[in-house]
């Protein structure tokens, strides 16, 4: 019998344009590092917030001259409805929201990250068990998980990152067990295996360094979520006090500005953030995610 | 078949115990006294009435019981005030339609979006139409539905007076100002939405269309409109479903925000108001009663998909 | 070339035109390449045949030799976006398909040619009943009513040999056995009558036992539509006994063709050749050694230079890898064209080359 190979020639030119016309993010190209650009200059004004040349975020300016003011130059966004600078409020509020997108990623990704480890891993009852936990809390629709635990437990920043980083949870859990559930079955798990090395070690040596990338395209993603989770808690009060400044709150209280047409400018200011910042960490996760070509399916 | 939609009500029945029971539970994360926290300026005569009411002083299990029992003969508690307060399903049955409405539209108006373009994309994978719109899909998913809503607020409302800003009006009053006040609620939580769905449909689309049966429907002779809608959308459309029931979630908390800033009498206002009215009662019911919305509306989508797919449904 | 059955056939074909006389299809130096981001593939390069109403033309040749490029070229189904500077004519019926666009090509493409293809279980819509799947050309090309159709499709279900079609044209693809799949597959692509049928390796997804109905199938439909075939084929044996012609493919040539059973008495390409010997035959005394032909297929971005087959060549001399041979008829029978410098029955290219050196020397 003649060689008969699967493909015909016929297929192949098709299938190639398909990938050529998917967008080019498999390269670090100019996108990638726009949203790199935007992320350095977000946090790192968030970091520096104390020592910049700004006013603190709850300083009254000029007794009220400041209220709802236009941007200018001496203020970069003008002034919000209790006549606070809003730049330096934009400023401090990326501390508050990117703190909690960073902590309810972090604890998500920990619990989330050991759980599909151990599930992925060993399979069997245990995996049975941690995936029905998972599905139950994916039984609630996320933000209203999160609204009924500030409101029961109570609005500070530790407490909203519990409740944002318990709805990530179940999303980085899962990307963590079907890339573990893929790593675990490669030769060189077996080959470790056969060698006698411990499960705990081959989990911390061999499986977990290659679940890493797509666990990290996944929280780069979580991050972006948890930010606009925590705005939307804010706008239905069951977000971060009142008076923390946050992007979340800055929109909250922007609103009768843009509603009476008077002040538009705060709650576009508390948006723009956002936007740009959920671009930012949206690009740079699909970035991650074609360098790496992590399988998706967890995350919708 | 039979069987198969055993287990799965099984499994809704197992998924709704603990729904309400975390639901039911939320009460006891309060700090301090709950009945304290739920009436802070009520009486003492009013706070034994609650305690009587909850039956805090019962032991956790039977409080559940109890809890469930009349959650299920639609006993949702009442709102805590100084004078009386109403039952917190007097509220709820007037949100709830509301609500659905908000959803039915947001997913329809979605879809409506996504489809053709969908296709469109997929037809056109490669050229500067795909490019264009996979682009636009792109940066949709990074706006919030909330920034979406106040953006077109303050352009087509405040601005452009096209549309009222708040307000919902009844269908019976007026169909036309009914779909106006509800344009921009839906519209802002379907954009995303819509981006997500187009991009799944474009890519399983892309992949249908490499099948040897488009193949043969374009040997046929058959016209291309009718190979994309008729031969190629059905099995390009279950992950599609799918993603749709999944994000029926992601809808519910959209809706909430948005009922709130658009002030729409739904649920995801009376969530509101509860929550800036420390009602906690009333936040508890609210949950619960969305908690088990979206089970079973996943428990829905799940048998259709079966109902979709001829394979799945001959297969058992 | 025609034998008399064909002629009877087409004094009963009740739609056949009158008016026009040549060949049914008539391709004449067709080239199909494709841009890809290796290069230019040659998938089909230069490809000549004719087709008489009623008859059967074979193609053979491995994956890759652009047997199937050419077969979805005629109805020009090639991704058109990849398409670099195609060439040559297709004359169907004296109308060239070539040039035409999507619209005109429509009217064409199940109506007077049809195609079938090698898996059933792919080329059938899987969440498409296949009652649905045999009306839509129907309706589309007779703009047929649907209970019209739906009568049609039960008819034609019948025809080609499935059992209670009434019941069947509700069913979907995945409860119907490989052989009956197939034979819906056939039923779809006879339901507009076409003329011309090409099978692109129709029974090479099916068990041994039904590629053999299949073919007779396919041969009882041809004979009672007086339809043509082209019937496509990595196996000799499928196409031998079915095929009035065969033409051998190799790397997107013809590299020989002529009347069956003539190409298996005379082979004289050695391609042609080697595919015969990688044939099991009933005849031969058990553990005969069958021929593997050694090597791939050539690469369609950068062809061999000379004959494209000389690098697998055994009889490959000096002149093959340099000079390609043109396809030129046999010495004995005008419609036996192959492309050979040394073809086989005569001397190997090293000891024709040999015997032609002796009298000068030769300088290397």
């Amino acid at each position: 019998m003649p060689p008969d190979l699967p493909t015909d020639v016929a297929v192949a030119p098709e299938v190639i344009a398909v990938v050529a016309g998917a967008p080019s993010r498999r390269t670090f190209g100019v996108g990638a590092w726009l949203a790199v650009g935007w992320l350095v200059l977000v946090i790192g004004l968030a970091l520096l917030a104390p020592l910049l040349p700004i006013p603190k975020p709850s300083e009254i300016i000029d007794h009220g001259a400041l209220r709802d003011a236009k941007p200018s130059l001496s203020h970069l966004l003008g002034g919000d409805d209790n006549s606070y600078d809003l730049f330096s409020r934009i400023v401090w509020g990326a501390r508050n929201s990117l703190a909690v997108g960073f902590f309810a990623v972090a604890i998500g990704g920990t619990v989330g990250g050991f759980l599909g480890l151990i599930a992925g891993y060993y399979r069997g009852r245990i995996e049975t068990l941690i995936t029905a936990v998972l599905d139950i809390m994916l039984a609630f629709p996320a933000l209203v998980l999160a609204l009924a635990l500030t409101t029961f437990l109570g609005h500070s920043l530790f407490y909203v990152s519990l409740a944002l980083g318990i709805i990530s949870t179940p999303i980085l859990a899962r990307i963590t067990r079907a890339n573990t559930l893929t790593w675990s079955q490669r030769e060189f798990v077996t080959a470790a295996r056969a060698q006698g090395a411990k499960n705990r070690r081959i989990i911390v040596r061999e499986v977990l360094p290659n679940v890493v990338p797509a666990m990290a395209s996944i929280a780069l993603l979580a991050v972006a979520v948890v930010i606009v989770a925590e705005a939307g808690l804010s706008l239905l009060g069951a977000g971060l006090k009142v008076d923390v400044p946050s992007w979340g709150n800055i929109i909250t209280f922007g609103r009768s500005g843009l509603t009476n047409g008077q002040a538009p400018h705060i709650v576009f200011s508390g948006s723009g953030a956002i936007f740009f910042t959920v671009l930012s960490l949206n690009y740079l996760g699909d970035v991650v995610r074609a360098r790496f070509d992590v399988k998706e399916g967890a995350l919708t | 078949m039979g069987a198969l939609i055993g287990k799965k009500v099984v499994q809704l029945a197992a998924v709704l115990l603990v729904v309400t029971f975390f639901s039911f539970l939320l009460i006891h994360l309060l700090p301090g006294d709950p009945a304290a926290t739920i009436i802070p300026l009520g009486t003492d005569a009013q706070r034994t009435q609650l305690r009587k009411d909850v039956g805090l002083d019962k032991p956790l299990v039977s409080q559940y019981t109890r809890w469930l029992g009349k959650f299920v003969r639609g006993d949702f508690g009442r709102y805590y005030r100084q004078f009386g307060g109403e039952p917190v399903r007097k509220r709820l049955s007037q949100a709830l339609p509301v609500s659905l409405q908000l959803l039915v539209y947001a997913e329809v108006l979605a879809l409506v979006i996504a489809i053709p373009l969908g296709i469109l994309a997929a037809y056109r994978a490669g050229t500067w139409v795909d490019r264009f719109l996979s682009t636009g899909a792109f940066a949709s998913l990074a706006i919030p539905d909330f920034v979406l809503a106040l953006v077109l607020i303050f352009y087509l409302g405040v601005k452009l007076k096209w549309f009222p800003v708040l307000g919902y009006v009844h269908f019976g009053q007026s169909p036309t100002e009914h779909f106006k006040s509800m344009f921009l609620p839906a519209f802002s939580l379907a954009l995303a939405q819509a981006a997500v769905y187009m991009r799944l449909l474009r890519s399983d689309m892309i992949a249908t269309l490499q099948e040897d049966y488009i193949l043969m429907a374009r040997s046929q002779g058959l016209p291309t409109w009718r190979i994309l809608l008729r031969h190629a959308l059905r099995p390009s459309s279950f992950s599609l479903l799918t993603v749709a029931g999944i994000s029926v979630g992601t809808l519910i908390g959209g809706a909430i925000v948005i009922e709130a800033i658009f002030t729409l009498p739904g649920v995801g206002l009376t969530i509101f108001q509860a929550i800036s009215e420390r009602q906690y009662i009333a936040v508890q019911a609210c949950v619960a009663v969305i908690g088990c919305g979206y089970v079973v509306v996943n428990f829905v989508v799940d048998l259709l998909y079966t109902a979709l797919d001829p394979r799945v449904r001959h297969a058992a | 070339m025609r034998n008399d059955a064909a002629a009877v056939g087409e004094l009963l074909d009740p739609v056949g035109r009158s008016d026009f006389d040549g060949p049914l299809l008539d391709v004449r130096d067709l080239t199909t390449h494709f841009q890809t981001p290796r290069g230019i593939v040659r998938a089909v390069d230069g490809v000549s045949f004719t087709l008489e109403a009623g008859r059967t033309l074979g193609i053979v040749g491995e994956s890759g030799s652009g047997k199937t490029v050419l077969s979805r070229s005629i109805l020009g189904l090639s991704p058109r976006r990849q398409l670099v500077d195609p060439q040559g004519q297709i004359l169907f019926e004296g109308r060239d398909l070539r040039p035409m666009d999507e619209h005109e090509l429509r009217e064409v493409r199940g109506r007077q040619i049809s195609m079938i293809f090698q898996d059933p279980m792919t080329a059938l819509n899987p969440v498409m009943k296949v009652g649905r799947q045999i009306m839509e050309s129907l309706r589309v090309h007779f703009d047929m009513s649907k209970a019209d159709a739906r009568e049609r499709a039960i008819d034609l279900l019948g025809q080609v040999g499935i059992p209670s079609p009434g019941v069947r044209v509700d069913e979907y693809p995945h409860q119907l056995s490989g052989g009956m799949r197939q034979r819906v597959m056939i039923a779809i692509a006879l339901s507009c009558e076409p003329k011309l049928l090409i099978a692109d390796e129709p029974t090479t997804a099916l068990d041994v036992t039904v590629q053999a109905q299949i073919l007779d199938l396919l041969g009882r439909l041809q004979s009672e539509r007086n339809m043509a075939v082209v019937l496509i084929s990595h196996d000799l044996e499928v196409v031998g006994g079915r095929a009035d012609d065969i033409a051998v493919m190799y790397a997107g040539r013809i590299v020989e063709m002529g009347p069956a059973a003539e190409l298996f008495k005379a082979t004289r390409m050695p391609y042609t050749d080697a595919l015969l010997r990688s044939v099991p035959n009933i005849e031969d005394p058990p553990h005969t050694r069958l021929l593997a032909i050694g090597g791939r297929p050539p690469d369609l971005v950068s062809p061999p230079p000379g004959c494209r087959f000389n690098p697998r060549c055994p009889r490959a001399g000096f002149r093959c890898g340099v000079q390609e041979p043109p396809l030129a008829p046999d010495d004995d029978n005008v419609h036996h064209i192959y492309r050979c410098w040394y073809p086989v029955g005569g001397p190997t290219g090293p000891e024709a080359e040999a015997a032609e050196a002796r009298p000068r020397r030769v300088e290397h």
